[in-house]
C-alpha cells in the first residue's frame, strides 16, 4: 500500500462511523451499499425478469383484470335510453357487468396460458443455445456454449446442490419447523444459489478471457468469433478508456484556480485552524460554526462556508480535505505556489491525457471488415501500453493510479483489457439472444397460446357465468319456473 | 438424424433468416429501446389479431340481424383500430416523461451535492477501516450504474402500464362508442347511397345504443369482448 502524506496528517486518523454508513462488516463492502433507496432498487433489481415478453403479458392482466371490469361496469357511455322501464335500466346494468366479469376472467387464463408456457421456452431454448452440441448450428453471436445465460446456470446450480443432496426447503416445512426457521432456510437457499450461479458465470467468463489472452481468438465451441465483430468490441474497449481518460481532466480550470488561490492565499491560517478539528461528529460541527461565527476575513469565511455547505457528519472529512489539497496544489507546483506554475500544472496535465486520449483514438481500427486476427492483438497489445505509466513518473502517477482503465502492472493490465473484451463479447451475445428469445416467444404467443386462450375463454366464460353469476346471465332459477308454473 | 438434432438445426437456421439479423442487430445497438418495443409490439399485435377475428366473425355472423351488423362491425374495427394507436401513441409519449419522473421520485440519485456526500461518507469510511480511498471518478460510475439499473427497470414497466392500461382500459373505452356511432353512420350513410335511399334519421337513431328504445340485449358492443 502506498503511504501518502496525507495519511500523516492528524485529522486524517480514524473518525467515528458516520450513523448513515452504519455497517457490520465493511469488507466487500460496495458503494452501493450505503446509497440512499435501497429496498425500491433490490425491489426494481427483483423485477428485472419482467423486462420482456412475461411483463407484457403479466401487466396486460394486472389492466384487463382489475382496471377493465370497473371501467366497463361504470361505463356511463352505456345506458338505457330515458324513458326506459326500470327493469330495462337493470338489464342494461346487469349485461354491464356480466361483460366486465369476462375480463378478470381473461386475465387469469392469459397468465395460465401464456405465461405459464414461457417457462417450457426458456428451457427448451436454453437447451439449444447452451448446449455445444445442439448451439454449433445456431449463428455464431447466439451461441452460449461457453458463457450460458442466466438461466441454465441456474438450472447447473440446482443439479450441483442436488447432487450435494441439497433442496430447497419445501412450504409443507411451515408445520414441521415452523414459519420462520422454513422462510430463513429458503432464503439462505436462495441467496446460496444466485452466488454460486454468479460464480458459474464468472468463472466461464474468465476461462474465456484467459483462453483470449493465450490464443488471441475467442473461442466458441469449436469456432472463434468473428475478426469484424472482435475488431468492434475491441473499438468499443478504446471507445470506454478514451471516456475515462477525459473524465480524469479537469476541465474547469478557471474554477480550480480561483480554489488554489483562496486556498494558498491563506494557506497558513487555514492549516492552523483546521488541524484541531475534533475527530468525532458533534464535536467537529461545534469547532468548525465557532470558527465561521469568529472569522472576519471574507476568503476564509468562503472556505469554511464551502467545508459548511454539505451535511454535518461530513464537515470533520471535507476539513481533512481542504489540508489535502493545500498540500496537493503545493506539490503539483513543486513547493513554489504561484497561480501562473498551479494554471501550468493543470494544463500539462490536460496535456498528457490528451496525448493519451489522442493515441487511444488513433489505435481505433477503421476499416472493421477486412482487418485480420494478428492486426487486432497487435492494437491490443498497444492499447495496453498506453493504458500502462510508469510508478515513478511523478506526473501521470497521481493523475492515473487507482483508477478502473489504467495500472503499473503491465501483466495485470493485459489480463484486464483481455476480460474487458470478453464482457463485451458476453454482452452482445446476451442481447443478441434476447432478440431471438423475444421473437419466439411472441411468434408462439400469437399464433398459439392466444387462439388456445381465446377458445378456452370462451368455452368457460359462459358456463363460469351460469354458475357463479346467474342473475347478470339472464339464466332463469329452474326452482322458481317450477314454482311458479304449479301456482297457474 | 434423430428429433433433437432436427430442431436445433431448424432453430439454427431461424437464427440466421434476414429479418432475425435485422432484429438482433437492434438489440445489439439500443438494448433497452429495442425490448421496449417488441413488448409493446407483441401486444399490439395480438390486439390486431384479435381485432381482425372479431371484424372478420360480426361481418360474416348471420345470427346478428343486418341493420346491427355494420354498428358491430365497425364497432370492432374502431376499438381495434383505436386501442392500436392508443397505446403506440401513450408509449411513445410515456418515454419522454418515464426518466424526468424516475428523477422526481428518486430526488437524492439525481442530486449533485447529495451523491458527491455519498461519494465522501463511502470515501470517509474506506479510510476509517484502514483502506486507501477509491478514486472520487470509480465511484460516481458505480453510482450512475447503480441507478440506471433502476431507471431502465422503471421505464419499462412504466410505459407498458401506460399503454396497456390508461390507453387500452382507460381511453379507448371512453372513446370508440362515440366514434363508432360515427363510423357506423358513415357506413349506413354509403350503403343508401349506393341504393339509392335517402338517408333518414329514425334509422340513424335506432341503431345507436345509448338512444334506442329496443331492449339494449338488442345491441351487444363487441369491444367489451376483445381482450
Amino acid at each position: 500500500m502506498i503511504v501518502n502524506k496525507i495519511q500523516q496528517n492528524p485529522l486524517q486518523q480514524k473518525r467515528p462511523i458516520n450513523k448513515a454508513a452504519v455497517a457490520p462488516s465493511f469488507t466487500g463492502m460496495k458503494i452501493k451499499d450505503i446509497l440512499p433507496y435501497q429496498k425500491t432498487f433490490k425491489w426494481m433489481k427483483d423485477q428485472e425478469w419482467l423486462k420482456g415478453e412475461a411483463g407484457g403479458i403479466l401487466i396486460t392482466a394486472l389492466g384487463t383484470g382489475i382496471v377493465a371490469p370497473i371501467v366497463i361496469g361504470s361505463n356511463p357511455l352505456v345506458r338505457a335510453p330515458k324513458d326506459a322501464t326500470p327493469e330495462e335500466k337493470k338489464e342494461v346494468t346487469n349485461k354491464k357487468w356480466y361483460t366486465a366479469i369476462r375480463q378478470p376472467l381473461s386475465a387469469v387464463l392469459a397468465v395460465i396460458f401464456q405465461l405459464g408456457v414461457l417457462k417450457y421456452i426458456d428451457r427448451f431454448l436454453d437447451s439449444k443455445f447452451n448446449v455445444k452440441e445442439n448451439s454449433k448450428h445456431v449463428d455464431l453471436h447466439l451461441d452460449q456454449c461457453e458463457i450460458n445465460n442466466k438461466s441454465y446456470r441456474e438450472g447447473l446450480a440446482k443439479a450441483q446442490f442436488k447432487a450435494q443432496g441439497r433442496t430447497k426447503p419445501s412450504l409443507f416445512q411451515i408445520f414441521t419447523k415452523g414459519f420462520r426457521t422454513t422462510m430463513d432456510a429458503r432464503k439462505q437457499y436462495e441467496e446460496d444459489l444466485k452466488a454460486l450461479v454468479d460464480d458459474i458465470g464468472d468463472k466461464q467468463l474468465q476461462k474465456v478471457a484467459d483462453r483470449f489472452l493465450e490464443s488471441g481468438q475467442i473461442h466458441i465451441g469449436d469456432r472463434q468469433l468473428d475478426d469484424p465483430t472482435l475488431a468492434k468490441l475491441v473499438n468499443e474497449r478504446i471507445d470506454e478508456y478514451v471516456k475515462d481518460a477525459e473524465d480524469l481532466k479537469k476541465k474547469d480550470v478557471s474554477h480550480y484556480s480561483r480554489k488554489a488561490k483562496l486556498l494558498m492565499g491563506n494557506k497558513k491560517s487555514i492549516q492552523e485552524m483546521l488541524k484541531d478539528v475534533p475527530k468525532d461528529e458533534a464535536g467537529a460541527t461545534a469547532y468548525i460554526k465557532n470558527l465561521l461565527k469568529n472569522e472576519k476575513n471574507p476568503e476564509v469565511r468562503e472556505i469554511l462556508e464551502d467545508i459548511m455547505d454539505r451535511s454535518e457528519d461530513l464537515w470533520g472529512n471535507r476539513s481533512a480535505r481542504t489540508l489535502e489539497r493545500i498540500q496537493k496544489i503545493s506539490d503539483a507546483c513543486n513547493n513554489n505556489y504561484s497561480l501562473d506554475t498551479y494554471i501550468d500544472a493543470i494544463s500539462l496535465r490536460n496535456k498528457e491525457l490528451d496525448r493519451i486520449i489522442t493515441k487511444l483514438n488513433l489505435e481505433r481500427i477503421k476499416d472493421i471488415n477486412t482487418v485480420d486476427n494478428k492486426t487486432i492483438n497487435e492494437v491490443i497489445k498497444r492499447v495496453v501500453a498506453l493504458c500502462q505509466f510508469d510508478e515513478s513518473d511523478e506526473l501521470l502517477r497521481p493523475i492515473l493510479r487507482n483508477t478502473e482503465t489504467f495500472d503499473s502492472n503491465l501483466q495485470q493490465l493485459m489480463a484486464k483489457v483481455h476480460k474487458d473484451i470478453a464482457k463485451g463479447y458476453k454482452e452482445l451475445v446476451e442481447h443478441e439472444y434476447k432478440a431471438f428469445n423475444q421473437a419466439a416467444k411472441v411468434g408462439i404467443g400469437v399464433l398459439i397460446t392466444l387462439p388456445i386462450t381465446c377458445t378456452a375463454l370462451n368455452i368457460i366464460y359462459p358456463r363460469f357465468m351460469d354458475t357463479f353469476f346467474p342473475w347478470l346471465s339472464g339464466k332463469k332459477d329452474p326452482k322458481a319456473e317450477a314454482t311458479a308454473k304449479g301456482g297457474k | 438424424m434423430n428429433v433433437s438434432e432436427l430442431s436445433s438445426k431448424a432453430i439454427g437456421y431461424t437464427t440466421k433468416v434476414k429479418p432475425m439479423k435485422w432484429l438482433r442487430k437492434q438489440f445489439a445497438k439500443n438494448y433497452e429501446d429495442a425490448l421496449a418495443w417488441t413488448t409493446v409490439g407483441s401486444i399490439v399485435a395480438k390486439d390486431g389479431v384479435g381485432c381482425a377475428m372479431y371484424v372478420y366473425q360480426s361481418k360474416h355472423n348471420k345470427k346478428i340481424p343486418e341493420e346491427r351488423r355494420r354498428f358491430v362491425t365497425a364497432t370492432d374495427l374502431t376499438n381495434g383500430g383505436l386501442m392500436i394507436v392508443a397505446q403506440i401513441a401513450l408509449f411513445l409519449g410515456m418515454r419522454k416523461f418515464s426518466e424526468p419522473i424516475f428523477n422526481g421520485i428518486f430526488k437524492k440519485l439525481s442530486n449533485t451535492k447529495i451523491v458527491n456526500e455519498y461519494v465522501s461518507r463511502f470515501r470517509m469510511l474506506q479510510h476509517a477501516n484502514g483502506e486507501e480511498s477509491s478514486r472520487k471518478l470509480t465511484l460516481l460510475k458505480e453510482i450512475a450504474k447503480y441507478k440506471d439499473k433502476g431507471l431502465d427497470t422503471f421505464k419499462f414497466i412504466l410505459d407498458l402500464s401506460a399503454a396497456t392500461i390508461v390507453a387500452k382500459r382507460i381511453v379507448v373505452p371512453f372513446i370508440a362508442i362515440p366514434l363508432a356511432s360515427k363510423v357506423e353512420k358513415n357506413m349506413e350513410r354509403k350503403a343508401k347511397l349506393k341504393e339509392g335511399i335517402q338517408d333518414t334519421n329514425t334509422q340513424v337513431v335506432s341503431s345507436n345504443p345509448t338512444m334506442t328504445h329496443r331492449p339494449a340485449t338488442a345491441v351487444h358492443p363487441s369491444w367489451f369482448k376483445n381482450n
